[in-house]
């Protein structure tokens, strides 16, 4: 759905319309949720953002003003939601237990293999949760939800040069937390099964 | 960092690391610093990005739950009545505090100054003389002035009869002269004329 569709869609759901609000929601749901669950690492804690970040729109739904994109406003409820979150309960639990996620096992890994990448990723995850929580928040909607530094600058509402200072500095700690791990032939050569 | 290298960061800053041109890819081929650097980025994205696929039995129940619990009505007039609440609260404890402002007995303030400074001077109020202070009954009372006033009419009034009898005199001397009479009759003495 594009942004003009979008906000068109939007005033008919305004407007009370049971159809457009779920249209809206199917629209808007799978991109809404994988940024919830890149930040969360829970899909119950996404589920939980993404139900409250839908609530809070439908709220202010009338007086929605159609600039920007749509999926941006979402991101930027979703995000302020997450960071309460973080704020709230620190160090962020579920980064721990997405340590042991089976989603990034791939299934040709070898048994070594598969210890290796779950030690990196768990190195990795363990530099990311050390950040403050809107850093953190940057790096996640950088690398892991492929955002630009202008559209984490608008969600955020932070300058876009203070975004590259932060991913910057992220970079550097996620480099010196992990350097054993993160050693530059082990991240730069291919998987194995990758060689074919 | 040559130009090339900045280039080549630029290009990471965008968030497309993936969509390399060839000419970036020689670059990073060549240059330690930014192989380096590409390939944390791509680490990065490959793990921190990892399952985050939303199941279709999930959306589905997800859907429902978040349609279900949309307000049925228009949210705007519920912000209305919302706010209207909020004013009307507002003005009602404006108007408690204001009638608590009039209505409230005042204390009586301390007029004179060593009643004002009297916390302050501490011993030396008990040396200063003693002032009499305004109390409310004595507000009541006529000025000082006026009883001054008094006391100086009362102690004038013996002096200006004298000094009236002095100016009449003349008066009866000649009235005896043209009348013959000893005395005028307001000077007589009715002993002698009895």
């Amino acid at each position: 759905m594009s942004d003009a569709v979008a906000w068109v869609v939007v005033k008919r759901a305004a407007a009370g319309d049971p159809a457009a609000r779920r249209d809206l929601v199917n629209a808007t749901l799978d991109n809404l949720w994988s940024l919830a669950m890149r930040l969360t690492r829970r899909p119950e804690d996404a589920d939980d953002v993404v139900q409250e970040t839908y609530a809070r729109m439908f709220a202010a739904l009338s007086g929605l003003e159609p600039s920007g994109r749509f999926e941006g406003y979402l991101a930027r409820i979703a995000t302020n939601l997450v960071l309460e979150r973080w704020r709230r309960h620190r160090p962020s639990a579920p980064i721990a237990e997405t340590i042991a996620s089976p989603d990034a096992v791939e299934p040709w890994q070898t048994v070594a293999d598969q210890e290796e990448d779950q030690r990196r990723l768990a190195a990795i995850w363990a530099a990311v949760g050390q950040l403050e929580p809107q850093p953190r928040a940057a790096v996640l909607l950088f690398y892991a939800h492929g955002e630009s530094c202008e559209g984490i600058g608008q969600i955020l509402d932070v300058p876009v040069g203070t975004i590259k200072t932060w991913l910057h500095r992220a970079r550097n700690q996620v480099r010196q937390t992990a350097e054993s791990l993160l050693s530059e032939p082990a991240i730069g050569r291919p998987r194995t099964g990758d060689a074919s | 960092m040559n130009p090339d290298c900045q280039q080549f960061l630029r290009w990471l800053d965008e968030g497309r690391p993936d969509a390399l041109t060839p000419p970036l890819e020689a670059h990073a081929a060549g240059c330690d610093t930014c192989r380096r650097r590409l390939a944390l980025d791509r680490a990065l994205r490959e793990r921190l990005g990892a399952g985050a696929d939303l199941e279709g039995a999930r959306r589905a129940a997800l859907v429902d739950r978040i349609v279900a619990a949309a307000p049925a009505a228009p949210a705007a007039r519920r912000h209305r009545v919302r706010h209207f609440r909020w004013a009307a609260a507002l003005a009602l404890a404006a108007a408690l505090v204001a009638a608590v402002m009039v209505f409230w007995p005042r204390p009586v303030e301390p007029t004179s100054p060593t009643e004002v400074f009297g916390d302050l001077l501490g011993p030396l109020a008990d040396m200063a003389p003693p002032v009499i202070a305004a109390t409310p009954e004595s507000q009541d009372a006529p000025l000082p002035i006026g009883n001054a006033l008094s006391a100086l009419w009362g102690d004038l009034q013996g002096p200006v009869a004298v000094g009236l009898n002095a100016l009449e005199a003349p008066r009866a001397a000649a009235a005896v002269e043209s009348t013959g009479r000893t005395t005028p009759k307001n000077l007589t003495n009715p002993a002698k004329e009895n």
